[in-house]
Parts: C-alpha cells; structure tokens; sequence
C-alpha cells in the first residue's frame, strides 16, 4: 500500500513539473513593422540614390501613415497607431511651410509593398511627403533562481520567478515621394524591464509593451519636432533641396483701381469747391 | 503746427497706408510671417487675418495698393469720420480675411491691401453720393467701371502693371467682398444721409 502511495505521488510530482514546464514562456517574442522591409522588400544591396536636386512646394501637402507589420494584429492597437498618428500631425501642423496633413488609413499599405505602393498613396490621397511611422518591439524572456519555486504550485502565484525585457524603437521617416529620397528622420526608444511570477507574467508583460511603447512615444515626439525646425532651416541653405512656392493670391487693385481712387478723390475735392 | 502734425499722422488711412509702404521693404521672412496662410491661422497665428492686407508680392504691388488706400481712406474719412474709418478697417480686415479662407479653399498665401481699400472705397463712394445729386452718375460709372475692372481680373484678362510674380494670380474675391462690406458698415453706421452741413466737413479734410 506504502509502495502505490509511493508511485501515485512520485507521478503527481512528475505531472506538475510538466505543467510547469508548459506554462514556461518563450525566450522572445517581437512585433515590428519596419520601413526598410516595406519600402525595400527583396533588396539584396544597398538601393542607389542618383544625386538629385528635391523640388519642395510648400506649403507641402503630407500623409500620415503606420508602416503595417509583418504580422497581422502584431503591435500597437488601432486606437494607440491613431493617438500617435495624431501627435505626429499635430507636430507637423505647427509649420507654415506645412499645407493639409491627411492620415492615410493601414488598409491601404500594403505589407512589403515598397515605392509603388507609397506612389499610389500619393496619387490617392493627394500628398508630396509621406511620414511613415515605423516600430520594433522586442521581449526577452528569462527564467531566474526563483523558478524553482513554481514547483510548489503555490509559487506559481507568489513568486517572481520570471524576468522579461523589452525593447521598443519607434520611427518616423519623411519621404518625399516624388524623388524618394528621406528628408528626415526621428527615431524613439526605450526599455522597460521587470519581473513576474509565472501566473502574472502574460499581465504584467503586457503592461511593459504599453509602458515601453509610450515612453518611446514620449521621447519620439520632441525628436520629431526638434527635426521639422532643423528640416525648415536646412532647405534655406542646402543645395540638395530646392524651394519652389506654391501659387498665391495677391489683392490687387492694380493701376486702374488707382486710377478710380484718383478720380473719386477729384470729384469730392470738386464737390469742397463747389460748396 | 506739431499738432496738425500728429493728428495727419493718427489719421487711420495714412497709418494704414505707411504701413503697407513700409512693409514692402520688409525682409521676405518677415512678409511671410505677415501673409495670410491657412495652416498658420489654423494653428492660431490670428494676426495675419490682419496683418496679410498690409503686406504686398512687390514694392509696386504696395504702391499701387497703399496710394488708392489713401485717397479713398481720405475720402471715407470726410464723411465718416476718423474714428468710423478706423473701425471699419479693425474689423473690416479679418472678416475679409475669414471670408477669403472659406470661399478659397486653396489659398495658402494671400498677401494685399485691395480689399480693406475696395471697403474704404465704397464707403467714399457711398458718402459722395448722398453728399450732392449731381455726383451720383459719375460716382456711379466710377463704380461700374470698378466692377468691370473685377469682372476682367475674374475672366483672366489682368490689366496688369503690377508685376507679379508668375505664380500669383488676383484674389478678385476679394474686392466683391470689400464691395459688400462697404455697403453693409456704410449701412450700419446709418451715416448715408448726409446733410448739407457735412460740406464744411468735406472741405476742412480735403484742403
């Protein structure tokens, strides 16, 4: 009787163990939607750029867009890429040499879909300049010495036995579209680091992705800024960009609205002398 | 005399007037904050709602613009007063900015003193015609030949010796607008009807 005893818990702790061992998480898990991989699909080498004069026209028509991911639903949800979006327009908007800003909804880039996709966008939506924000998140996965506690079950819960890191790059390129070529760049990143216990871990390490998406935000933005006002000067002085003003409108009376102002002024000095 | 002088210099058309001059010889980064852009105004830069008709595409633009300002601000003065004409280009000027913005939707940059001096016009013209019978037909031709003037900017046939830039074209809006909002202050401040004793008036500000 002793022995079964024996054996049943023997196997019970065996099963546990099991258990433990498939809850364990992977090493690492990563959500990205890179612009080199959408713009630039089956390169093999660097692209060539041909040294060519930028033709800007301002106040320059620009579209905003989220880069998509190389998996879908992977990354930032709709309501986060929309926040962002809309901090990035805002940041654009404050320039003068900036016209319209239209968002350019993820359905209509698509995955790899390089420069063609990006000149139909442009032709679409009625933009020059294509902002395309771009991400790379990255968690590392560890186990430390307090792991082997989950095989008291009760460990599971209460220890932190879980370690996860992650990594997050978010990007804005500016493109021009017509020749190419990126204007600017302004890149945010950020790293969150923590523990979990096993039961926690999928929570908590979901609210490192948040925190570590919006710090990355966080430090993004002022980047962002901090490039459009250098972009502004540096097309004063660069030779690699030419600044070509859009048409405008003059009030203009002309010669012969002087020409009437003339007369009208006549005839009341007229009308002093008659009275 | 110091005090003649001040008071020419407070008179609301010259000191709109220089300032259009004066502005013309502005640095262009100085003019552009000046003009009127959408996304800038957008973006709560409201003083070009104002500041736009005060800068000019060119020294002659400015010229031509601030000189029937002037006289036809002289004019408006006689029969309104200094203080009407003041007021009437304090708000005359956003409104045909806002105006210009909601009729074109294009427009990102609109620099031009035409409509506040379209505004001061009809006032002018206003306040001559009810000043003496015998002005009403040439204050009207002079009027009809205003609006054939609009009529040939509309139709793209500029009589132009402005020298604009080439990618400027003439913001004729502006001046039907400037047109119905002269009516409408000459209305509103109910000084159509002008006596015989505005004659005196009439004289001390022309000589």
């Amino acid at each position: 009787m002793n022995g079964l005893i024996r054996v049943s818990m023997v196997a019970l702790l065996f099963t546990l163990s099991g258990c433990a061992s498939m809850l364990g998480q992977p090493s690492h898990t990563a959500h990205a939607g890179s612009v080199v991989d959408y713009l630039y699909p089956d390169a093999k080498a660097a692209p060539q750029m041909q040294p060519e004069v930028t033709h800007l026209h301002p106040p320059v028509r620009v579209g905003i867009a989220f880069v998509p991911g190389s998996t879908y639903g992977a990354g930032p949800t709709e309501a986060e890429k929309m926040k962002l979006l809309s901090q990035v327009k805002d940041s654009f908007a404050k320039y003068g040499y900036i016209g319209s800003i239209e968002f350019i909804p993820s359905s209509y880039l698509r995955p790899r879909g390089g420069f063609e996709n990006l000149d139909q966008i442009s032709r679409m939506f009625n933009v020059e300049v294509i902002a395309l924000v771009s991400y790379d998140q990255i968690q590392f996965n560890d186990t430390n010495s307090l792991a082997v506690l989950y095989w008291t079950i009760v460990g599971a819960y209460m220890i932190h036995g879980d370690k996860y890191d992650v990594q997050t790059l978010l990007d804005t390129s500016v493109f021009d579209v017509g020749s190419r070529k990126l204007l600017f760049r302004a890149p945010g990143s950020s790293e969150v680091k923590g523990t979990a216990s096993m039961a926690g871990f999928s929570e908590h390490s979901r609210i490192a992705q948040e925190q570590g998406y919006q710090k990355a935000v966080d430090q993004m933005i002022p980047a962002l800024r901090s490039e459009l006002e250098e972009f502004k000067e540096r097309i004063k002085t660069d030779a690699a960009y030419a600044v070509e003003n859009k048409p405008g409108y003059a009030g203009d009376l002309e010669w012969v609205g002087l020409a009437l102002a003339v007369l009208l002024f006549g005839m009341a000095y007229a009308q002093r002398r008659q009275s | 005399m110091r005090n003649a002088v001040k008071a020419e210099v407070l008179v609301p058309s010259v000191v709109f007037s220089s300032l259009c001059v004066g502005l013309a010889f502005a640095p262009d980064s100085l003019v552009r904050e000046f003009a009127l852009n959408r996304t800038a105004v957008r973006t709560g830069e409201w003083w070009r709602l104002w500041t736009a008709h005060l800068v000019h595409f060119s020294p002659r633009h400015a010229l031509f613009d601030a000189g029937a300002a002037l006289l036809l601000g002289r004019v408006a003065e006689t029969f309104l007063g200094k203080r009407d004409v003041a007021m009437a280009l304090l708000l005359g000027a956003p409104l045909l900015s806002i105006a210009m913005l909601l009729i074109l939707p294009n427009l990102m940059d609109y620099r031009g003193a035409s409509g506040p001096a379209t505004l001061l016009g009809v006032m002018a013209g206003v306040g001559l015609w009810h000043s003496r019978p015998k002005f009403r037909a040439p204050t009207a031709c002079l009027g009809v030949l205003f609006l054939a003037k609009v009529a040939s900017d509309a139709f793209g046939v500029p009589m132009t010796l402005t020298n604009l830039p080439t990618n400027v074209s003439i913001a004729w809006q502006v001046h039907l607008i400037g047109v119905a909002l002269g009516l409408a202050v000459s209305i509103l401040m109910c000084k159509v009807d002008y006596p015989a004793e505005n004659a005196a008036t009439v004289s001390r500000c022309l000589g």
